[in-house]
């Protein structure tokens, strides 16, 4: 979930509104055109709104020395001709929308901030705006500087930086992946239930290593063919219920 | 005798035409609202407003309006609705107008006084009480205000205004003090001088609004309008006037005082606007009449002379009709008027207005005119014939068991609008020419007599046909974009079976009007129940609500007469045994349900 905020969160929640621009007055055709366009628009979006169906992937190559390499991919295809209708308004059920441009120029910025963190390389984002589907990828030089980077990238974003914490640690051949349950009060705010907006949307972790697995703690993990990997595959709505947990220690051989 | 009381019958016309407050509005106001209180008042008491409990509330916290919602937002529905209550004369016209001066931008709202110990009460509740209300008294009136709103009342009339002191009043007189400015011991002392300072503004801002009004030069207000005196002729419940004239300051944010304003003028001048808007027993009008100045309107008529051809209603599907939106015009003048305009409005842009002006003469004259309004012809209809499930394809990936990723294209049912887009077109080799580059670029692919619209971000695909399909079909000179397959492969040559088509009321519809809308109400929320539901129990509340108070809603236009462009709204209720304003409140009722929950 931390996640989902961490990437989702920046690209959507923490957009501010809209300035709105001073507009001149349109003549009386116009105008009622646009509004009744707006309304076919609204329509289009209404049919859709909100309603989850995404699935967030997290997926981390680590190595021996604590190094690696992570992936974080927001996949909304499935939602696509939703969020088609809805990035065409302004603003939905109290919501604002933000802009494409916006979202491209949160995303760039948001790369040039981890480009200059300690320890972190090679940072990558990829975006489908067929498809909506966005990649983050960036290689670190220790599980420590990545759980930093995140730290100070998303400590400039007001909405995403309470739900920040060490998600990744790595010694003596053992890696975990931490969770804190996330209080989902804030939430109870918005017009929309939070559980339909998670509901669909899927999380899936996926941990590679070098070396083989030896003990995995969280049943929830499977374990690959080669020992080399673990998945954990759960819905947003159980994690939200908690009902699941991320909370995981993997040792290696 | 037959003589002294027809004078006196004059007499006491023009007396009573004195006495209507226009006389109190001033001129320059950016838009006027004439409200028929006594129209208004009437309806609401037959609707039994008093029952409902959103006005119940409105009524209690009359206190709370000088600190809450704006003027326009609450107070004005809530006073007129019930003005017997509050002492508003249902005799007269009330009026609601915005006006933005150098000092002070407001929204006011006056009436007549019928019961002066209703209004006093009124005041005195709004008044007392409050922190940070300021009382004076002007000439032949007092008042009242804080940071938000002010009151001005004497025993015949009351006006509340809605106020903002513009950010850079005053800005270059503190430029020009600041040679003479006084020497103050500490940072308090300045402050404390400065906010006096502020304050009093404020004030003489606030009592040039209210002088503006209550004590208005007759030469300035709004009654000396001949477009107005004309306007407000008709009754209404509601009239909305906005003088275009006034409105030509908005072009000063763009272009300063530099820009030279004869072309605008010629645009602008005599141009105004206007709305009369009616509660009707069964429907909601809005009659909407826009007057050009004579520059423009020949160029408008000329515009508006275009036709829908009668071919693009073959392809409209009738039987679960959610709504359409089009336009006819003559192409090449409905061009032509917009490029004067353009042009008259580019020109006199400061120090580019020319090079731009002669940027738009070039294209002119390099465009070929002949071709492109061969091929446009003018008419164009959107409409949205169905919610239903269509096949949607999309992206997700599977995992082997190594847990590597592999991309896969799935299919899932989703609850879609069925739209179709249609145009007249001409000019076969020119449509041929660019059908072929669309084609050329992968963004159509050619199948059995029509063409299937490719994204560009699947091109690179595997299975190209990805996401929600769209086609394009050419027949009968008609340009068809929908995401109905069976329309451009079934029905593209012959049109849909007459069963299928519209019904003669939305032909005529089409026929009789050359910019047309209409909505259907029921299609709408039927369709979308399940939808709606995922929404929440509230929002399902109030579309279920909506659904059964909202038949349809129609725009007809543009007639026009001499300078006068008129097109009309209508929101026809459903349910003749209710009255449509009743209708309308038990929407409004389960809206602040909903908020109160």
């Amino acid at each position: 979930m931390t996640l989902y905020i961490e990437c989702f969160g920046i690209i959507l929640a923490s957009v501010k509104l809209r300035n709105k621009s001073k507009k001149l007055k349109r003549n009386l055709r116009v105008s009622s055109t646009c509004k009744i366009l707006k309304f076919y628009l609204l329509l289009a979006a209404i049919t859709a709104v909100l309603s989850g169906c995404f699935d967030f992937v997290e997926e981390i190559k680590l190595h021996d020395n604590g190094s690696g390499a992570v992936k974080y991919k927001l996949n909304l295809s499935k939602s696509k001709t939703k969020i088609g209708g809805i990035m065409l308004m302004d603003s939905i059920r109290g919501f604002p929308v933000p802009s494409k441009e916006k979202i491209q120029k949160k995303l760039s910025e948001m790369k040039s901030l981890l480009n200059g963190q300690e320890g972190i390389s090679n940072v990558k984002i990829t975006e489908n705006w067929s498809e909506y589907i966005f990649q983050l990828t960036m290689d670190f030089e220790h599980v420590n500087k990545l759980n930093l980077a995140l730290k100070k990238t998303l400590a400039k974003e007001e909405k995403a930086k309470k739900y920040v914490y060490d998600a990744y640690s790595y010694s003596e051949s053992k890696f975990s992946r931490n969770y804190i349950a996330q209080d989902y009060n804030e939430f109870s705010q918005w017009k929309t239930d939070v559980s339909t907006v998670l509901e669909g949307a899927n999380l899936i972790l996926i941990h590679r290593f070098d070396e083989p697995i030896v003990s995995k703690e969280n049943a929830k993990y499977m374990l690959s063919k080669n020992s080399k990997s673990v998945m954990f595959r759960a819905s947003f709505l159980d994690l939200k219920e908690k009902k699941v947990t991320l909370q995981n220690t993997v040792s290696l051989k | 005798m037959k003589y002294f009381l027809s004078l006196c019958l004059l007499g006491g016309t023009i007396f009573s035409l004195a006495q209507d407050l226009s006389n109190h509005v001033p001129t320059l106001s950016k838009s006027v609202f004439v409200i028929d209180a006594a129209s208004i008042h009437e309806k609401c008491q037959k609707a039994n407003l008093e029952t409902f409990e959103f006005f119940k509330e409105l009524k209690e916290n009359t206190d709370k309006y000088l600190t809450g919602s704006g003027v326009d937002n609450a107070l004005v529905p809530m006073l007129v609705a019930n003005s017997h209550d509050f002492g508003i004369s249902t005799s007269d016209f009330s009026y609601l107008f915005t006006r933005d001066r150098d000092s002070i931008n407001y929204t006011a709202f006056i009436f007549k006084i019928s019961n002066e110990e209703k209004v006093n009460n009124l005041i005195k509740t709004m008044v007392l009480d409050e922190e940070g209300i300021e009382l004076g008294i002007g000439e032949g009136f007092e008042f009242a205000y804080n940071d938000k709103m002010i009151i001005g009342w004497n025993s015949r009339m009351v006006a509340f205004f809605d106020y903002r002191i513009p950010y850079n009043y005053g800005t270059w007189e503190a430029v020009e003090e600041t040679t003479t400015e006084d020497y103050y011991e500490n940072y308090e002392d300045r402050y404390e001088a400065l906010e006096k300072e502020e304050k009093e503004k404020k004030a003489s801002s606030i009592l040039v609004a209210l002088e503006e009004i209550f004590n208005p030069n007759p030469k300035h207000t709004i009654s000396e309008n001949a477009h107005f005196k004309e306007v407000v002729n008709k009754s209404a419940d509601i009239i909305f006037f906005v003088d275009g004239f006034g409105n030509m300051n908005v072009m000063n944010d763009v272009f300063g005082t530099r820009g030279t304003v004869d072309g605008m003028l010629s645009i602008f001048a005599d141009n105004y606007f206007y709305c009369h808007i009616n509660m009707n027993d069964n429907d909601i009008t809005a009659a909407y009449t826009y007057h050009v100045s004579d520059v423009f309107k020949d160029m408008m008529m000329a515009a508006n002379k275009g036709k829908f051809n009668k071919n693009l209603f073959k392809y409209i599907d009738g039987q679960n009709l959610i709504g359409y939106l089009g336009m006819a015009v003559d192409s090449e003048a409905y061009y032509e008027m917009v490029m004067d305009m353009y042009s008259k409005v580019m020109s006199s842009m400061p120090r580019y207005g020319e090079v731009v002006s002669s940027g738009m003469d070039i294209y002119n004259i390099l465009l070929d005119e002949d071709e492109v309004f061969d091929f446009i012809k003018g008419d164009a209809l959107f409409a949205v014939t169905n919610i239903k499930q269509f096949d949607v394809t999309y992206t997700s990936y599977e995992y082997d068991d190594d847990f590597n990723e592999h991309e896969i294209t799935k299919t899932k049912q989703e609850l879609l609008p069925e739209y179709v887009f249609l145009a007249s077109i001409g000019n076969e080799k020119l449509r041929g020419k660019i059908i072929e580059l669309l084609e050329k670029s992968e963004l159509l692919i050619q199948k059995e007599g029509y063409y299937l619209v490719l994204d560009p971000y699947n091109s690179y695909r595997k299975d190209k046909e990805n996401g929600m399909l769209h086609y394009v079909a050419i027949e009968n000179d008609v340009l068809i974009v929908t995401n109905d397959v069976e329309l451009v492969s079934t029905y593209r040559e012959s049109g849909l079976p007459k069963n299928r088509l519209m019904s003669k009321e939305r032909r005529s519809h089409l026929k009789k009007n050359n910019y047309v809308g209409y909505w259907d109400s029921g299609n709408t929320f039927s369709k979308m129940t399940d939808e709606m539901k995922g929404m929440g129990q509230d929002f399902f509340s109030i579309m279920e609500e909506a659904n059964a108070v909202i038949e349809n809603a129609t725009i007809n236009g543009l007639s026009s007469e001499g300078n006068l462009f008129s097109a009309d709204l209508k929101l026809k209720m459903k349910g003749e045994e209710k009255l449509a304003i009743t209708h309308l409140l038990e929407l409004a009722e389960s809206i602040y349900k909903m908020q109160v929950k």
